[in-house]
């Protein structure tokens, strides 16, 4: 892996609120180079809000976003090392967005400093993409392939892509990824992915950021997160005694049969052995679902 | 950041320009082959500067509308791309104001009507507001009660320039209130100029 001196992302703080209502809650993040990240989170929990606001699109109302020591704000120097590549509107005030793919990618190479224009024409040969075609004459999944070709042949040190795989087909996804890995074999730069498609990433994610309602829920290292997390199954007796003492995030009842959900910090080998439960690994989908369903929280045999 | 800002806008400026040089073109053309008696087009050529003054507003408006909200998402800071987008509107602005001049020069030896003041600096003024009230206008679009100010505002400072214009060929406007007027205009300039800034500061792109 080729990682030269990037920066790093750090956010202090960090509030945003529109009027009274307080969209992010005191976020702190550091995001390290040479890292991919995954951003989780449910619907309206504040992704894109928060990629703004690391970006300097969004002016945040408390707290500092620096990047390799700079501020963020208005500030040029720091901005040269970011890009955020976000969905790309079809329509323009009141009327269709006749901009062109071409004009996206002109005015790509003219403000992204380190754009990589060879790399950028491979990526629309790979993706099939028309650069005459006009914005409002593409489909889902082509606008989205627009967003990844100018996210990856931006080369920024940090890029940060806003739900890239929506509306592309399982076929793009893979193809998407595939490239995503290359690239960051190659350079090494740090990625920051948001996504609802979170089992199809989870493989890529080095670390994860898992957002709920405005607060960093969970960060850390994908393997290491998931691993604290294991589906105790079984006799309704049985699996409240192996559970005894550990933290129960969900429970459910089916008949005498019992299962929870338990967080181990230890791994699962900090329950009791030889009980006759079957204990099961969770995936990262299965854990964003326990930990930001809000649905029969802390039931049971805590 | 900021040359590269204006290195974007000037496309759009470019079509701005070139819409105008046309209209001015067909306007000249055809009063110089058809004669000004009884053409329509060639006897109101001097309607010319109320074209510029809407092309300026609608063009300007949209082109803060969107290309200001690129350039933001594409990394390039507020201040850059504002910076940007006041030197290309004040490159228009001139543009505008010598083809206006011009109009008025060769309405003169075409001998056709004036409706328009030719006084350059009142002419300049109005254009002006054009420019400044597009910028604001153009970046709280889509705001129900900002998208009525546009639609006010366009035929609101077209009317109002041809009311002063006429009133002032006509000596109906004594000078220290055709003065008055220019001071006020000039300050109104100057006032969008601060909004559109400080909404240009606020500003942040729900999309690219």
């Amino acid at each position: 892996m080729n990682q030269k001196n990037y920066p790093e992302l750090r956010a202090e703080g960090l509030r945003l609120r529109y009027g009274k209502q307080e969209v992010l809650h005191g976020i702190d993040l550091t995001l390290r180079p040479g890292c991919i990240y995954g951003l989780v989170g449910r619907n309206g929990a504040g992704k894109t809000t928060l990629l703004s606001c690391l970006t300097g699109q969004l002016a945040v109302s408390e707290g500092t976003v620096m990047c390799g020591g700079a501020p963020v704000w208005e500030n040029a120097a720091a901005l040269a090392n970011l890009c955020f590549s976000r969905e790309i509107g079809t329509t323009l005030g009141n009327g269709p967005n006749n901009l062109k793919v071409r004009d996206y990618l002109e005015a790509a190479a003219l403000f992204l400093p380190h754009w990589d224009k060879a790399y950028a024409a491979r990526l629309v040969q790979r993706f099939g993409l028309d650069e005459r075609k006009k914005i409002c004459k593409l489909s889902k999944g082509m606008l989205s392939m627009v967003t990844i070709v100018i996210a990856l042949a931006s080369r920024a040190p940090i890029t940060l892509l806003d739900e890239p795989v929506a509306g592309l087909d399982v076929v793009a996804r893979e193809d998407f990824y595939k490239l995503l890995l290359e690239d960051y074999t190659e350079t090494g730069r740090t990625f920051v992915i948001s996504t609802h498609i979170i089992e199809e990433a989870a493989s890529v994610f080095e670390e994860v950021i898992l957002l709920d309602e405005g607060r960093i829920r969970e960060m850390g290292a994908t393997d290491a997160l998931v691993g604290q997390f294991a589906a105790v199954s079984g006799a309704e007796e049985a699996v409240d005694a192996v559970c005894a003492g550990h933290t129960v995030l969900t429970t459910e009842r089916l008949g005498r049969q019992k299962q929870c959900v338990v967080r181990l910090p230890g791994g699962p080998g900090a329950l009791r052995a030889g009980s006759q439960v079957d204990v099961e690994p969770l995936t990262l989908q299965k854990v964003f679902v326990t930990l930001c369903g809000h649905e029969e929280k802390g039931g049971g045999a805590a | 950041m900021t040359g590269r800002a204006v290195r974007f806008l000037l496309r759009w400026a470019a079509l701005l320009l070139g819409i105008a040089v046309l209209l001015a073109l067909v306007t000249v053309g055809s009063a110089a082959l058809l004669g000004t008696e009884g053409n329509f087009l060639a006897g109101y050529l001097v309607a010319f500067p109320l074209i510029a003054e809407v092309l300026f507003l609608v063009s300007g408006s949209s082109m803060a509308m969107f290309l200001m909200r690129l350039m933001v998402a594409m990394s390039c800071p507020r201040r850059a791309a504002w910076a940007g987008m006041q030197i290309v509107t004040w490159l228009c602005w001139a543009a505008l104001l010598a083809i206006s001049l011009g109009m008025f020069r060769m309405a003169r030896v075409f001998g056709m009507e004036m409706l328009f003041s030719t006084d350059a600096v009142f002419h300049g003024l109005f254009l002006a507001l054009a420019g400044q009230l597009a910028l604001p206008v153009g970046l709280l679009q889509g705001r129900r009660a900002w998208d009525l100010v546009i639609a006010a505002g366009i035929p609101g400072i077209a009317l109002t320039g041809i009311i002063l214009s006429w009133l002032w060929q006509q000596s109906m406007l004594p000078i220290p209130v055709y003065q008055g007027i220019q001071v006020v205009c000039a300050g109104a300039v100057a006032a969008l100029f601060v909004a559109g800034r400080r909404l240009a500061m606020r500003l942040a792109p729900q999309q690219m």
